[in-house]
C-alpha cells in the first residue's frame, strides 16, 4: 500500500465514523418518539439529585431560618431547611425551594381523552399524557399509587426538558398534551413551562387536578390551560377524610375555573359507604348548578377495590343511577355514568331533544352527533370544546 | 383428680384459643399464610413471658387455688374479648374501613392480640405446677420432697399435652364444624369456669373468706351464662354482632367458615359481593365489565374454535356468560378454589349467576381446582385462571411451574392457558416487574410460546403448545370478533387494535425485561414473596429497601453467615474458657430454629399440596406439640439412666440433621402422585408423623441440655438459671425461625434450600458441642 492510499483509507473510515457518530447524535438520540415505548431508565435519590436538576418553585415565600412557606397549593407547608413539603417531591435547599420532579416525568403514554373524563373536548382524540411522583393528598383508593405515593429517588425517570414535550406532541401529531396521573399541582413548575410553550406552538394543554392549587398559582396557570377536569371526591368531611384533605378549598377552585372561562368537567367516583348519601350527593348538585351552573358537565364513576381500600366493594348500578337521577332532578344537563362500558349514561344526550349526541363506549366514540358545535338533531348549542 | 382434670382443661383450651385465634388473624390479614410464621412466633413468645414473670409471683401467694381459679376465669373471659378485639381491630387503629395491613402491622397486631390470653394462659401452666404438691397427699409429698421437683413439672406437662390433643382432635372435627368462633370460646369458657367450681368448692368448705366466695359467686355466675350463651341464640347473635362490627360499614348478609377459609357475602342495595378471605372475588348482577370482557374474549378470539373450556375460579358472575356467547363452545367445567364460594352463589341468586350455573353446558365442579385438573382425563381448547394475584400460597398454586406443566398436558393441540397478573398503563415498579417477570419465566419454561397483553389493572398472559396460534395478526382478530356478531359492552373493533398495539406490548416487555431470572415453584413459591412485596409498599412504602435487600439474600449468604458465627464463636471460645458453657444454649437456640422451621415447612407444604390448610393447621400444630412433649417426656423418664449425656445429646443431633437432610424430599416423592386418593390420605398420615416426629426431636433435646448444663455447674444456686437460659434460648431461637422462615426462608429460597440451611446450621451446632470442653 502506498502513502496515498493509506491516507485515503483513513480519510473514508474517518468519514465513516463520523457520519455514524452525527447519525446516532441527531438521529436516534433525538428520536424522542422511544419514549413511549422504553422504560424510564434514570434513577436518581433525592438526597443527591444534582443541583442543575432542582428547578426552583414559582410560589413560595421566604421565611426566618431559612424556612420557607410553600403558597402553590392549600396546605400551605413551612419547610426548614432540608426539609420536604407533604407532596414530598418539593425540597428546601439553604432557604430556597425547588421542584425535584422538573423534566423528570415517571410516566408519558398517549391515552383516548375520554379517560379524562373530557367528554365535551375534541372527543375521540388522543392526549399525551404526564406524570411524575408526588402528590398533595393521599387518597386510600388512589388507582395510580405507584406514582403519587412515591417519592423522588422509589421510581424510574424520563429525562424530557419542556422543549422535547412538545416535540413530542407534534411528532406524534397529538393535540392534547394532558397532566394526569398524578397531582399536577406537584410538577407545577414543569406543567407551568410545557404549558406556555404549547399554547406559542398550537398544542392544547388539559388537566386532571383533585382542585388544591392555591388561587394565585392556579389564575396563572389557567392563562395556558384549554380545559380541566376537576375530582370532587364528595361533598363532606368523611370523604375528604380519605384523601387527608378538606372540601372548601376544592369548591373555591372550581369557581376560579369557571371564573377566568377556563373549560372545566367535574368528576365524582361514587365510593360505597365513603361518599355515595344521596342527600350529599344532592348537596353537591346543588352546589355545582348555584356556582358553575347546569351545563358543566359531571361524571359519576363507578368505584372499584384498589390500593387500601380492597375490602370495600364495587359501586352497585342502581346507586350510580341514583345519583344520575339526583343531578338531573337538580337540573345538571351533561350527567354521564362511567367505568360501567356499554350502560346507556355511558353517553351524551341533548338537553334539548334528548337524543344521544355522543355514542360512547367506555373510552372510545362510537358515534360523535355534534356539528360545529351543535346538536344534529335539533341545533342546540352543546357547550364545549369541539375544534 | 380436680387438678388433673383442670390441667387437661388448660392444654386443651390453650390449643383451641390459639387455632382459633390464628385464623381470625388469617382473616384480617386476607389469607396471607406467611403471617403464620410471624402469629406462631409471638405465640410463643407471649406464652413464655405469661409463664415466666407472671407464674413465678405464684410463690408469693399463699392461697394457690383462688389464684389458680382466679386466671382461669380471666382466662375465658380474655378469650371471648381477644375475639371481638380481632373483628373491631382495623376501626381501633383508625385504619380506614378495607385498608389492608403492612407486614409491620401484621407483626405488632399478631402480638397484641395475642398478649393477653397467652400471658394469662402461660402463667396457668406455671400455677398448675405448683399447684400440684398442693393436692397430693402428705406423704407422697414427702416422698417427692427430695426429688427436685422436675417430676411434678414432667407431670403437669403431660396432663397438658393429654389435653392439647384432645383439644386439636376435638376443634377440627367437632367444634370447627359446628359453631362459630364466638360459641367455641363461649364452650371454652363454661368448661373452664365449670373447672373453676369444681376446683374452688372443697377450699370454699375450708376457708370461708371473701376471697373463695366471690370466686365461687363468679365462677356460678359465668358457667350459667356461658350455658346460656353457648347453645343459645346469644351466641349466634353475639357472632354476627362481631361480624357486623368487624364489616362496619358494609352489610354482611353471610359469614361461613369453609375448610378452605372464610367467606363473606356483603349487599349493597341490588348487589352482592362476595369475598373470600377478605378478597372481592365476584360482583353481582353487574361485574367489572371492562374485567370481564377482557378477559374472556380477548383470549377466545385467538382460538379458531374453541369448544371444550375449564374455568379455575371465578367463573360465575359474569366470565362464564361471557364464554357461553361462542357458539363453538359445548362444554365449560367450572371450579372454584373453595367450593363454599358456589354454594354462596347459590343462596343469593341473581338472573346472570342462575343463567351461568344452570345452563346445560356448565357443569361445576365441586372440588378444588388444582385437584380437578390432575385428576381429570379431558382436554381443553381454553383453561382460564381466574385469579389474577398469586398473594397467597393457597392461589399460589395455580401460578407455579408444576402447575403450568399440569395444564400443558391438558391442552389440546391449539389449547390457550390464560392467566392474569396485576398490572399497569402507567408506571411499573420494581415490585410489580418481578411479580410479573417470575411468572412469566415459568410460563416459557413450559410453553413455546406465550403472549402478554397489558392493561389497566391486569395484565394477560397466554400460553400455548402450539408455536403460532398465538402470532396472528390484529387484523384477523378482528375479523373473528366481526363474524362472530357477540353483542358486548366494551369490545370493538377498535377496542381490540387499542389494546393489541405493539406500542403498549413493547413499553410493557420494556418494563419488566430486566427483572428476575428466577422462576416460581411449588416448593419454591417466588411469586407470593414478590407478592407480598408488591402488596407491602402499598401499605408500607418505607420497607421497600429492605424488600429489596431480602431479595437479594441468596442461599450463599445465609451459609456464610452460619460459618462465620460458627468460626468465631470458635475462636472466641479458644481464648474465654467461660464460652463454653455456651454451646449448649446456643445448641438449643438453633433447635428451637429448627423446630419453628419444621412446623412452618409442615403447614405451608400441606397448603401447597391440599390448599386447606386452615381447616388442617389445628392437627398439625397439635401433634407437633404433642410430640415435642411427649420428646420431652421420655427423655425425662430415661434421664437417669443415661450415663454419657453428651454422646445422647450428639446422636439426638444427628439424627435431627438427617431427619431434616430427607425431610422436603418426602413431599417432592408424594406431589406427583397426589390425585391419588389412597396416596393423598397416606400423605396427610405422613404430615402428621412429621409433624410429631419433628417435635419430638427437638423436644427430647431440651430436658438433656439441662442435664448437661447443671452437671456442668458447681454452684447449686444455677438450677434456675440455667433452665432460664435454654428456655430462652429455645425461644429466641423460635420465633427467629418463625419470623425469618415464613417471610424470607421458605418463600425466598424454597423447601429444599431452607432445610440445606438447616442441615449446614445444625451440623455447626453439632462441631460446636463436639469440640467443647
Amino acid at each position: 500500500m502506498d502513502r496515498r492510499k493509506f491516507l485515503w483509507l483513513c480519510f473514508g473510515t474517518g468519514t465513516a465514523f463520523t457520519s455514524v457518530w452525527l447519525w446516532d447524535k441527531f438521529f436516534l438520540e433525538n428520536s424522542v418518539e422511544n419514549i413511549l415505548t422504553d422504560m424510564p431508565a434514570d434513577n436518581s435519590n433525592l438526597s443527591n439529585v444534582p443541583f442543575e436538576k432542582l428547578k426552583e418553585a414559582m410560589f413560595y415565600e421566604k421565611l426566618e431560618n431559612k424556612r420557607i412557606k410553600c403558597t402553590t397549593c392549600f396546605r400551605k407547608c413551612v419547610v426548614s431547611n432540608g426539609g420536604k413539603g407533604f407532596c414530598r417531591v418539593r425540597v428546601n435547599k439553604d432557604g430556597g425551594y425547588y421542584s425535584a420532579v422538573y423534566s423528570q416525568p415517571s410516566a408519558v403514554h398517549i391515552d383516548p381523552v375520554e379517560k379524562e373524563p373530557q367528554h365535551h373536548f375534541l372527543p375521540g382524540t388522543e392526549i399525551l399524557c404526564f406524570g411524575t411522583t408526588g402528590c398533595n393528598f393521599t387518597c386510600q383508593h388512589c388507582h395510580n399509587w405507584h406514582l403519587s405515593q412515591a417519592s423522588p429517588g422509589d421510581l424510574q425517570t424520563y429525562d424530557l426538558p419542556p422543549d422535547k414535550v412538545v416535540e413530542l406532541a407534534i411528532k406524534k401529531k397529538v393535540p392534547t398534551i394532558s397532566f394526569t396521573y398524578n397531582e399536577p399541582t406537584v410538577f407545577y413548575e414543569y406543567v407551568y413551562d410545557i404549558a406556555k410553550l404549547a399554547k406559542s406552538k398550537g398544542v392544547r394543554i388539559l388537566w386532571h387536578s383533585n382542585g388544591y392549587m392555591d388561587s394565585t398559582a392556579l389564575k396563572a396557570l389557567l392563562k395556558y390551560t384549554d380545559a380541566v377536569t376537576i375530582d370532587l371526591k364528595g361533598f363532606t368531611k368523611k370523604a375528604y377524610d380519605n384523601s387527608s384533605a378538606k372540601l372548601e378549598p376544592v369548591l373555591e377552585t372550581i369557581k376560579t375555573i369557571k371564573h377566568e372561562g377556563v373549560w372545566l368537567e367535574i368528576v365524582n367516583l361514587v365510593i360505597p359507604t365513603i361518599n355515595d348519601e344521596p342527600e350529599n350527593i344532592k348537596k353537591m348538585c346543588e352546589w355545582i348548578k348555584e356556582n358553575v351552573g347546569v351545563e358543566t358537565p359531571l361524571h359519576f364513576s363507578r368505584f372499584f377495590p384498589n390500593y387500601k381500600l380492597t375490602r370495600v366493594a364495587a359501586t352497585p348500578i342502581s346507586k350510580l343511577e341514583e345519583a344520575y337521577n339526583i343531578a338531573r332532578d337538580v337540573g345538571i344537563q351533561y350527567i354521564t355514568i362511567g367505568n360501567v362500558p356499554g350502560h346507556e349514561k355511558n353517553s351524551t344526550f341533548c338537553p334539548n331533544c334528548n337524543k344521544r349526541i355522543i355514542h360512547r363506549k367506555h373510552f372510545q366514540v362510537i358515534n360523535n352527533g355534534i356539528e360545529e358545535g351543535k346538536c344534529k338533531f335539533c341545533h342546540h348549542k352543546i357547550p364545549g370544546i369541539w375544534s | 383428680m380436680p387438678l388433673i382434670i383442670a390441667i387437661i382443661v388448660m392444654g386443651f383450651s390453650g390449643i383451641v384459643a390459639q387455632i382459633i385465634i390464628l385464623r381470625e388473624l388469617l382473616v384480617t390479614f386476607q389469607g396471607n399464610e406467611l403471617s403464620i410464621g410471624m402469629i406462631l412466633a409471638n405465640g410463643l413468645i407471649t406464652e413464655a413471658f405469661g409463664s415466666y414473670f407472671i407464674g413465678k409471683r405464684i410463690e408469693k401467694i399463699r392461697n394457690k387455688t383462688s389464684a389458680f381459679v382466679s386466671f382461669t376465669i380471666l382466662f375465658s373471659i380474655f378469650f371471648i374479648a381477644t375475639i371481638w378485639l380481632i373483628r373491631i381491630w382495623k376501626h381501633l387503629l383508625g385504619f380506614q374501613f378495607g385498608e389492608g395491613f403492612g407486614l409491620i402491622e401484621i407483626f405488632y397486631t399478631s402480638l397484641i392480640i395475642l398478649l393477653p390470653v397467652n400471658i394469662v394462659h402461660g402463667a396457668l401452666f406455671t400455677f398448675g405446677c405448683r399447684l400440684f404438691p398442693v393436692y397430693l397427699k402428705s406423704e407422697q409429698r414427702l416422698s417427692i420432697a427430695d426429688n427436685n421437683g422436675a417430676k411434678q413439672i414432667g407431670k403437669v406437662y403431660i396432663y397438658e399435652t393429654i389435653g392439647t390433643g384432645i383439644g386439636g382432635i376435638i376443634f377440627t372435627y367437632l367444634l370447627v364444624t359446628q359453631f362459630n368462633s364466638v360459641q367455641i370460646s363461649l364452650i371454652i369458657g363454661l368448661i373452664n369456669s365449670a373447672v373453676c367450681i369444681y376446683l374452688i368448692f372443697p377450699v370454699l368448705r375450708t376457708q370461708k373468706i371473701f376471697q373463695n366466695i366471690f370466686l365461687f359467686g363468679l365462677s356460678v355466675v359465668l358457667t350459667i351464662f356461658f350455658m346460656l350463651a353457648a347453645f343459645s341464640r346469644i351466641g349466634i347473635d353475639l357472632h354476627l354482632q362481631f361480624v357486623r362490627s368487624q364489616w362496619y360499614p358494609q352489610t354482611v348478609t353471610y359469614y361461613q367458615n369453609s375448610i378452605y377459609g372464610n367467606v363473606v357475602v356483603t349487599q349493597n342495595a341490588e348487589q352482592f359481593t362476595f369475598f373470600s378471605d377478605g378478597i372481592p372475588i365476584i360482583t353481582v348482577p353487574t361485574p367489572d365489565i371492562v374485567h370481564t370482557e377482557e378477559f374472556a374474549h380477548i383470549p377466545m378470539l385467538f382460538h379458531h374454535n374453541p369448544k371444550d373450556v375449564l374455568i379455575i375460579s371465578g367463573g360465575a358472575g359474569g366470565v362464564i356468560n361471557e364464554i357461553l356467547k361462542y357458539k363453538t363452545v359445548n362444554k365449560i367445567d367450572y371450579a372454584e378454589i373453595d367450593p363454599l364460594l358456589l354454594e354462596a352463589i347459590r343462596k343469593f341468586p341473581t338472573p346472570l349467576t342462575e343463567y351461568e350455573m344452570n345452563n346445560p353446558k356448565v357443569s361445576i365442579e365441586y372440588l378444588d381446582g388444582r385437584l380437578f385438573l390432575k385428576q381429570t382425563s379431558k382436554k381443553y381448547d381454553m383453561i382460564f385462571v381466574g385469579f389474577s394475584e398469586p398473594s397467597n400460597l393457597q392461589v399460589n398454586r395455580l401460578f407455579t411451574k408444576e402447575f403450568f406443566n399440569e395444564v400443558s398436558t391438558k391442552l389440546n393441540e391449539y389449547g390457550i392457558l390464560i392467566i392474569t397478573l396485576p398490572g399497569s398503563l402507567v408506571y411499573v415498579g420494581n415490585e410489580l416487574k418481578n411479580l410479573n417477570k417470575c411468572i412469566y419465566n415459568s410460563l416459557t419454561e413450559i410453553f413455546p410460546s406465550t403472549k402478554i397483553i397489558p392493561g389497566d389493572a391486569i395484565t394477560i398472559y397466554l400460553a400455548t403448545n402450539d408455536e403460532n396460534i398465538l402470532l396472528i395478526p390484529t387484523e384477523q382478530i378482528v375479523e373473528r370478533l366481526q363474524s362472530l356478531n357477540l353483542n358486548l359492552s366494551l369490545i370493538t373493533s377498535d377496542y381490540i387494535e387499542y389494546k393489541l398495539q405493539e406500542r403498549w406490548i413493547d413499553w410493557f416487555w420494556n418494563s419488566i425485561a430486566d427483572g428476575t431470572k428466577n422462576i416460581n415453584q411449588d416448593f419454591k413459591p417466588l411469586a407470593v414473596f414478590y407478592s407480598l412485596a408488591y402488596w407491602n409498599i402499598q401499605f408500607a412504602p418505607h420497607l421497600q429497601k429492605i424488600f429489596t435487600l431480602f431479595e437479594k439474600l441468596d442461599f450463599r449468604f445465609f451459609v456464610a453467615i452460619i460459618l462465620v458465627v460458627t468460626l468465631l464463636f470458635m475462636i472466641l471460645r479458644l481464648r474465654i474458657k467461660r464460652l463454653n458453657a455456651a454451646s449448649i444454649p446456643i445448641v438449643i437456640l438453633t433447635s428451637g430454629f429448627a423446630g419453628m422451621i419444621f412446623d412452618l415447612a409442615l403447614i405451608f407444604s400441606f397448603q401447597t399440596l391440599y390448599g386447606y390448610v386452615y381447616y388442617w393447621i389445628g392437627l398439625l400444630v397439635t401433634a407437633f406439640m404433642a410430640g415435642s412433649a411427649v420428646g420431652a417426656m421420655i427423655m425425662n423418664k430415661y434421664l437417669n439412666r443415661i450415663t454419657k449425656d453428651i454422646v445422647t445429646f450428639v446422636k439426638l443431633e444427628v439424627t435431627i440433621i438427617i431427619f431434616a437432610a430427607i425431610f422436603p424430599f418426602v413431599f417432592f416423592l408424594f406431589h406427583s402422585f397426589i390425585q391419588y386418593e389412597f396416596v393423598s390420605g397416606v400423605l396427610q398420615l405422613v404430615f402428621l408423623v412429621l409433624s410429631f416426629v419433628s417435635g419430638m426431636l427437638v423436644g427430647a433435646q431440651f430436658p438433656l441440655a439441662n442435664k448437661i448444663c447443671l452437671n456442668r455447674k458447681t454452684k447449686s444456686d444455677s438450677i434456675g438459671k440455667t433452665a432460664g437460659l435454654l428456655y430462652s434460648a429455645d425461644l429466641v431461637g423460635g420465633w427467629f425461625g418463625g419470623i425469618l422462615g415464613g417471610v424470607v426462608l421458605l418463600p425466598l429460597l424454597g423447601l429444599v434450600e431452607t432445610f440445606l440451611i438447616l442441615v449446614i446450621l445444625k451440623i455447626c451446632g453439632l462441631i460446636i458441642i463436639v469440640t467443647s470442653k
